[in-house]
């Protein structure tokens, strides 16, 4: 098991390197240029000389992405050239709700898609496996953007129940924080639910027909010791790997749903940073989301090698 | 004095009538304390289909009538709480499928311990050193490794012998077998069957043993039933069969049997045509369009067993080696 954890170990920073490789080429091939977007529309010819020397812009790319490299070893990323404040400030005053939105969906998408799937399995071909299955296609179709606009029509304007946008900190008011997450967790949780329903009801239905599965029957089990042990712990290994994807799909994903409710998260600086061509705030972002998609699928492995024995002994061997 | 398992008049049924799909029509079989009896056919002729009935674990789509008496208890209409008690406690089942039948998931030795802890209640460490004992038992190497591994880790063998340890665990009164050893190959059948074997010789445990393996029902049957398409077809102690085959079928059967004698050169002997479905009523013999000694009366109607001699029992109207008119 240790020797698995050091290969995927050093599996993931080799990626994460190549990551770094992508984001820096794929920031620096975007149209335009940093040095005359923030000159602005009628900058001088003096104005963006400045701006080139003081970025470094006119270096060779390599250069650049080495200095790069080593402003990230020494965790100063830089000033963000639109708004004046240090890059990794920017950022980690929005990762936490951005971080926030998006745990709190995919517990969303984990409470109600993993019973539903089960409960549709064990009912299969029941009228409540036909409601669930339609109501998972409703929420894996619905537009987020609409599907929010709805929200807040009919729970903000209408009926004044929640806060139609908006955001405060969990930790100055943890009451106003939830009320303000509710309707942009369900938004963006009712794809996840749908999506981990899907799953699970069809990789229940296939252990229920397994042998083993029979086998438990005949030891005696009980119905719950059944399902609940021998085919949901290996129906579950599919589902975790679907959850770890949709972790990185929330978060390089929440820009619409954080306009929607405006809410202060890295959607929004990402989408601002887009438009300035502000290369230090893009590139840490991008980095950001890179890494985080390399550490969850670390942490995807390591849970799918818990569940499967397999996984973790071929890993294992020598 | 009533025997251990009865079976009388078993019918399974796939879908409803009139277009019932029959997989096994009116099976009577009864097996005593320490009997051996085998039921013996080809794939698909409702052989696993009725041990499972008597497990009660055919699929939901089967539809089961008649009666199966195990031990003073109906199984048929037990409730859930009743059957979950008999199942792994007092009726033990090995499947055919060694490779699939454990849970990838756990030890096998949790899963042998599983059995024990449910229906024992004992404690977790009393329940693991009993496993290793079964696997000892069932003559596995290094049994408190061996305990440890996930089935991936075993041979098929090894599999099919976790699946005995865990059917013998409780000391069931009565021990189902479905081709317990057609997935292996033949040093580990003969392992199997060892194991099968001494089991007979120490205990009271009633056995029936699913095959098509006719060397394995002389080695351990008491008594067996051919079934053919859902039908028995034909019933006696081993002796009868294999001296006097008198259906059609059993004759074939034995005749494709390879023996050493034939030298190499010759083709075997097989039975022309294969398994018809059959609907739930077909008026007629199933084997007829196969058989060799069918005649008119074959498709009028479909023949029930005849109590030919000592309890030899028959479903045919032409039985071999049987003289003609000497039945009605």
């Amino acid at each position: 098991m240790r020797r698995y954890l050091y290969r995927r170990a050093g599996a993931s920073f080799i990626t994460l390197v190549l990551a770094s490789m992508v984001v820096f080429a794929g920031v620096r091939a975007l149209p335009g240029n940093m040095a005359v977007a923030l000159s602005g529309e009628n900058g001088s010819a003096a104005a963006i000389a400045a701006i080139t020397r003081e970025y470094g812009l006119n270096k060779p790319l390599v250069v650049q992405y080495f200095d790069w490299v080593r402003q990230i070893l020494t965790g100063n990323l830089g000033i963000s050239p639109q708004t004046g404040q240090s890059v990794v400030q920017e950022v980690a005053q929005r990762l936490p709700v951005t971080l926030e939105l998006t745990l709190l969906s995919i517990l969303f998408g984990v409470v109600v898609g993993i019973p539903v799937g089960i409960f549709a399995a064990l009912k299969r071909g029941k009228p409540i496996d036909y409601a669930s299955n339609s109501l998972a296609i409703f929420g894996l179709s619905i537009p987020s953007f609409w599907f929010g606009i709805l929200l807040i029509l009919f729970l903000s304007v209408r009926s004044h129940i929640l806060p139609s946008s908006g955001f405060v900190s969990f930790f100055s008011n943890p009451l106003g924080n939830l009320k303000d997450m509710i309707m942009p967790v369900v938004v963006l949780g009712s794809g996840v639910a749908a999506i981990l329903m899907r799953q699970m009801r069809s990789g229940m239905l296939e252990t229920l027909r397994s042998d083993y599965v029979r086998t438990a029957r005949a030891k005696g089990l009980p119905e719950r010791a059944v399902i609940g042990k021998h085919a949901l712990r290996n129906s579950l290994t599919a589902v975790v790997t679907i959850i770890g994807l949709q972790f990185g799909v929330l978060l390089s994903g929440v820009a619409v749903t954080e306009q929607v409710f405006l809410l202060p998260g890295i959607g929004q600086l990402t989408i601002d940073s887009v438009f300035q061509r502000d290369y230090p705030t893009l590139q840490a972002l991008a980095l950001l989301i890179a890494a985080s998609y390399i550490v969850i699928n670390f942490l995807v492995d390591i849970a799918y090698s818990l569940l499967n024995p397999r996984v973790r002994l071929t890993g294992a061997s020598k | 004095m009533e025997k251990l398992l009865e079976i009388e008049d078993l019918c399974i049924n796939f879908g409803s009538q009139p277009d019932a799909v029959r997989a096994v029509r009116n099976l009577n079989l009864s097996v005593d304390a320490g009997e051996v009896v085998a039921l013996v056919g080809e794939s698909g002729c409702g052989k696993s289909m009725s041990a499972l009935a008597v497990m009660k674990l055919t699929p939901p789509a089967a539809i089961a009538t008649g009666s199966i008496r195990f031990n003073g208890t109906e199984i048929l209409s037990a409730p859930d709480s009743v059957i979950r008690k008999i199942r792994g406690r007092e009726i033990s089942m090995v499947f055919q499928e060694p490779m699939t039948s454990l849970n990838p998931a756990f030890t096998v030795g949790d899963q042998i311990a599983e059995t024990l802890r449910l229906h024992l209640k004992i404690s977790k460490q009393e329940a693991a050193k009993r496993a290793v004992e079964l696997l000892s038992r069932v003559r596995i190497a290094s049994p408190e490794k061996r305990a440890r591994a996930y089935p991936h880790q075993l041979s098929g063998g090894m599999r099919q012998r976790v699946m005995i340890a865990i059917a013998l665990s409780c000391n069931p009164k009565f021990l189902i077998l479905d081709e317990p050893t057609t997935a292996l190959d033949v040093t580990t059948q003969a392992q199997v069957l060892e194991i099968v074997r001494e089991l007979e010789g120490e205990g009271d445990t009633g056995v029936l043993l699913i095959t098509h393996d006719l060397g394995v029902v002389a080695d351990l049957a008491d008594r067996v039933v051919v079934m053919y398409a859902g039908s028995p077809v034909e019933t006696s102690d081993v002796g009868g069969i294999f001296s006097q085959p008198m259906h059609p079928y059993t004759n074939g059967l034995l005749g494709a049997v390879p023996r050493r004698s034939d030298g190499i050169r010759r083709r075997l002997n097989d039975i022309p045509g294969t398994v018809p479905v059959i609907k739930s009523n077909p008026g007629r013999c199933a084997f007829a369009d196969r058989c060799s000694y069918a005649a008119d009366d074959c498709a009028a109607k479909e023949p029930e067993l005849f109590d030919i001699q000592g309890g030899h029992r028959v479903a045919c109207f032409h039985p071999v080696g049987v003289e003609e008119g000497a039945i009605l």
